[in-house]
């Protein structure tokens, strides 16, 4: 990678991952929300899940959903030169990932309190790699952490405070 | 389901954090190649606009009004990225940048006029 800066090298990857992220997500919404007006039962479900979390929820969900985009970009780039932070950094992804597609599932189980955990141990741990000089702090690092925080502030709000306003939903109408 | 708002909420977000970060890494108007995609200053600040205005319009609930001007900015610069490159010597939105202005853009049409939130009937 030739860019240079406060970026370590196998970080553009990460932001590689960031930019196709917007794209995922709305290709799959996208899906869901036709396929559900299409009649598939499975869909609307899905979508019902989603109308039904709330919006500070939803951003979190959207947070995490970064930090495992990130952790997967890196992955590949650690994996050969440091094969523990590689699969830890594939772990922490799917983990993520699988806690974010478990909300919409179940969303009464406790899935917050997972997200929260992995969210704390990702953040905990970078600045462990950094306090003892293993990992040297840069943009990307920093920006993923501060989103990981603003996540877990936001799987921590009380439920009332996190509800939705109905003309701010997803599925609510806006225009 | 209403698009448009998932649409403004995920790359607001998103862009702006690329946006922030991609300014921090590259300054100048010298072209990196980040990976595959090649960005300099003007290209990180175009991210940081779309991504200002998505979270605009999700606060000012004008979202549908993004999705269509999304489409519209992302289907004119994907034909632009076949153009010589970097385009008028300042801005690289060619290579792999074609197929994801591409795909940004038909989601935002998809989002903007395909999928509008149906009306809430009230019971």
């Amino acid at each position: 990678m030739s860019v240079g800066g406060p970026m370590a090298g196998e970080h553009g990857a990460a932001m590689v991952a960031l930019l196709f992220l917007p794209v995922a997500l709305m290709a799959g919404l996208t899906l869901v929300e036709g396929a559900a007006r299409s009649g598939s039962a499975a869909a609307a479900r899905l979508r019902l899940a989603l109308q039904e979390t709330p919006a500070a929820a939803r951003l979190a969900l959207l947070g995490m959903l970064v930090s495992a985009a990130v952790h997967l970009g890196l992955a590949p780039g650690h994996l050969a030169e440091d094969p523990v932070l590689g699969a830890l950094f594939v772990l922490d992804g799917a983990a993520l990932g699988a806690v974010a597609a478990w909300s919409l599932v179940r969303p009464r189980a406790g899935w917050r309190l997972a997200g929260a955990v992995l969210l704390l141990a990702g953040v905990l741990a970078y600045a462990g790699y950094v306090v003892t000089g293993a990992e040297s702090a840069d943009a990307v690092g920093v920006a993923t952490k501060v989103v990981e925080l603003a996540a877990l502030g936001l799987l921590a709000l009380p439920g009332r405070l996190a509800a939705p306003h109905p003309s701010r939903h997803f599925g609510g109408q806006t225009r | 389901m209403n698009l448009s708002r998932a649409y403004a909420t995920v790359f607001g977000v998103v862009y702006t954090l690329v946006g922030v970060v991609g300014l921090l890494v590259a300054p100048t108007l010298a072209v990196a190649t980040l990976i595959v995609f090649p960005v300099n200053v003007l290209h990180n600040a175009v991210h940081l606009l779309v991504g200002v205005l998505g979270i605009a319009a999700v606060v000012s609930n004008r979202t549908v009004e993004y999705a269509r001007a999304m489409a519209v900015v992302f289907a004119v610069l994907t034909l632009a990225g076949f153009l010589p490159q970097p385009l008028l010597g300042l801005v690289p939105i060619g290579g792999l940048d074609i197929v994801l202005h591409a795909a940004t853009a038909v989601l935002a049409a998809a989002a903007g006029w395909l999928y509008r939130p149906r009306p809430t009937v009230a019971a």
